[in-house]
């Protein structure tokens, strides 16, 4: 009874008439859910494929989810991607991952065609949904579900321009969901919010704690996210209880005014994760909703959620946002640049090691070997290194520094500067690229090594063909040659300044 | 549809993408998002524009039901919505 299947055979015991998940065009219950998701099952169960990874490309709908479930159903991990990601990308994806069925639609397969599917098994939705459930076989195939298994694969930006997959084990679902509900206690009656996409992890707050409580998970649609007061209308209209989004999206509600004209009287819950929310935009909401509980969470694909901090005490405007304490199923340390642990105070960097935590990347032992290394104060413990840097505040707490290394957060995003270097390096004419961000104002500058001529937008629309519309600059700086130290290494503090100093030329000019 | 209500709107981003003129991918049945010339969140300004520009109200129907990333398509939203009031 440990895997996260046996979460949806209770609720469809449960609740089997209630409304399990809402999308813009339907609605399903408890017991539709887990039966499409049987079906789904015995259809995969009756074609011979090893323990292999199912890939599902199917958007923000129903459809994901009862196929999420569905490979879970059949004991196979499932690996969720963005419909629009360029098929450049996607193919490496493909390529690293080997799966042995790929879940889409007729619609999308048709967007699909440059894309070379060795070995694998295209299944068109409708068509998984034509057999009929195999009772016994789903049966003995959920008993046998190993704590240990892989439940899903997360695909991330990786420096090396490959995307690298993050494994999830399935008791690491358990192990966090137990714990959010010791805190939350969410019932049936409860209307979940589905803000953040599928495809990250974030998302497995909501698809996972909506089923453990027999709650209903409204999906929005991601067009809504950008429009701040018809997002507020929508909430206020599907009075929705619970929502779970990158700060971008509050912060720009915040800031738009939306919330002046508006009362909420179902929201109890507010939670943010995936880069830091400042005070003075969090201050305008809960000045708003005094009585609404908000929660910072802190997690990362190759963790899932590992703090959740809710926010009781004042802060000021200018203050930095604790994340609270790591839950109790992970092990954390802070780590110095000379080896030894951070005391009060004093910044290191973040490493973590537990149930919920991955071991490895996806057949990528080059990026494994780098991120998940042994404890240096115990052999026997193998930790992540998240990259990110923080120290302990006085009050016990957490509190993170800006980014280590060359991965970034943009709007929630995170992002390898180097697989946009990659990417622009694909381009006729580029011999050299160096992204650089100016977190200050979310906008990542490229730099390229060039004797053509480019400009911004005309190479944005050749860059979309290998990277995702959130990873594209805002600032093009063609030079004849880069900076470059005596070492032979890009000089990017070199590059930032010559990129303000044009700017200032523009301005004088 | 008057062609005004399309030159407003493509006047507009020209403004404030800064596009150049010798730009020969822009066009007003380019996804404005998908290849960064408007960012997600240039979108709420677009709405703002408009719906200021031609002294309409844009509802959460309106996001939903058009697919608000193209001149073209702002513009076809913006002409219904004129010619509904009138």
């Amino acid at each position: 009874m440990n895997s996260a299947v046996w979460l949806l055979e209770r609720a469809a015991n449960k609740f089997p008439d209630k409304i399990a998940i809402e999308d813009i065009k339907y609605s399903i219950t408890y017991r539709e859910y887990r039966d499409l998701s049987r079906k789904i099952a015995t259809n995969l169960l009756t074609s011979k494929y090893d323990d292999c990874p199912v890939v599902i490309f199917l958007g923000k709908n129903y459809k994901t989810l009862t196929s999420f479930m569905g490979a879970r159903y059949s004991s196979r991990p499932y690996v969720p991607i963005d419909i629009n990601m360029p098929v450049y990308r996607l193919q490496k994806i493909i390529d690293s991952l080997k799966p042995c069925v790929f879940i889409t639609d007729k619609d999308l397969f048709e967007s699909l065609k440059d894309l070379s599917f060795d070995n694998v098994d295209v299944k068109i939705y409708e068509e998984l949904l034509s057999v009929e459930e195999d009772k016994e076989l789903i049966d003995k195939t959920i008993s046998e579900i190993k704590k240990e298994d892989n439940a899903y694969i997360i695909y991330t930006s990786g420096s090396t321009g490959i995307p690298k997959g993050a494994i999830r084990p399935d008791k690491g679902i358990k192990e966090w969901v137990d714990f959010v509900d010791k805190k939350y206690h969410f019932n049936s009656d409860i209307t979940i919010a589905s803000i953040t996409p599928f495809y990250y992890e974030m998302s497995n707050l909501d698809v996972y704690y909506s089923i453990y409580a027999g709650a209903k998970l409204l999906i929005v649609p991601d067009v809504l996210l950008m429009h701040a007061y018809q997002l507020l209308e929508y909430i206020k209209e599907k009075e929705v209880n619970s929502m779970f989004s990158v700060p971008s999206v509050l912060i720009n509600i915040a800031n738009s005014g939306a919330l002046n004209n508006i009362e909420l009287p179902h929201l109890t819950n507010v939670m943010f994760s995936g880069e830091i929310m400042p005070n003075r935009q969090l201050n305008i909401w809960r000045n708003k909703f005094p009585d609404v509980k908000f929660t910072n969470i802190y997690g990362t694909s190759e963790t899932s959620f590992i703090c959740f901090y809710d926010i009781e005490r004042e802060f000021q405007d200018s203050d930095s946002l604790p994340t609270g304490m790591c839950s109790d199923y992970l092990k954390m340390y802070l780590f110095k640049e000379d080896g030894t642990l951070a005391r009060i105070g004093e910044e290191g960097e973040l490493c973590l090691a537990g149930t919920t935590v991955s071991n490895k990347y996806w057949n990528n032992p080059e990026n494994s070997k780098k991120a998940f290394v042994v404890n240096p104060l115990n052999e026997k413990e193998i930790i992540y290194k998240t990259g990110d840097n923080a120290y302990i505040n006085e009050y016990g707490e957490l509190c993170f520094r800006t980014r280590k290394d060359f991965q970034i957060k943009k709007h929630g995003h995170r992002i390898e500067l180097g697989e946009i270097e990659h990417a622009a390096m694909n381009i006729d004419g580029v011999i050299n690229a160096a992204a650089v961000y100016e977190a200050e104002k979310e906008e990542i500058i490229l730099f390229i090594e060039t004797d053509k001529e480019f400009s911004l937008h005309p190479f944005n629309v050749k860059l979309r063909d290998y990277i995702p519309s959130f990873m594209l600059p805002s600032h093009l700086v063609p030079m004849k040659k880069l900076f470059y130290k005596a070492n032979g290494k890009m000089d990017r503090v070199k590059l930032k300044l010559e990129f303000d100093k044009r700017k200032q030329e523009v301005k004088n000019a | 549809m008057p062609d005004k209500i399309k030159d407003d709107i493509r006047n507009y981003i020209i403004n404030k993408s800064k596009i150049q003129s010798n730009d020969t991918d822009f066009n007003d049945d380019l996804n404005l998002y998908k290849y960064g010339y408007l960012d997600s969140m240039d979108s709420m300004s677009v709405v703002f524009f408009i719906e200021e520009n031609f002294n309409i109200k844009i509802t959460k129907e309106d996001i939903l039901m058009h697919n608000l990333q193209t001149i073209n398509n702002i513009a076809i939203l913006v002409s219904e919505k004129l010619k509904n009031r009138a």
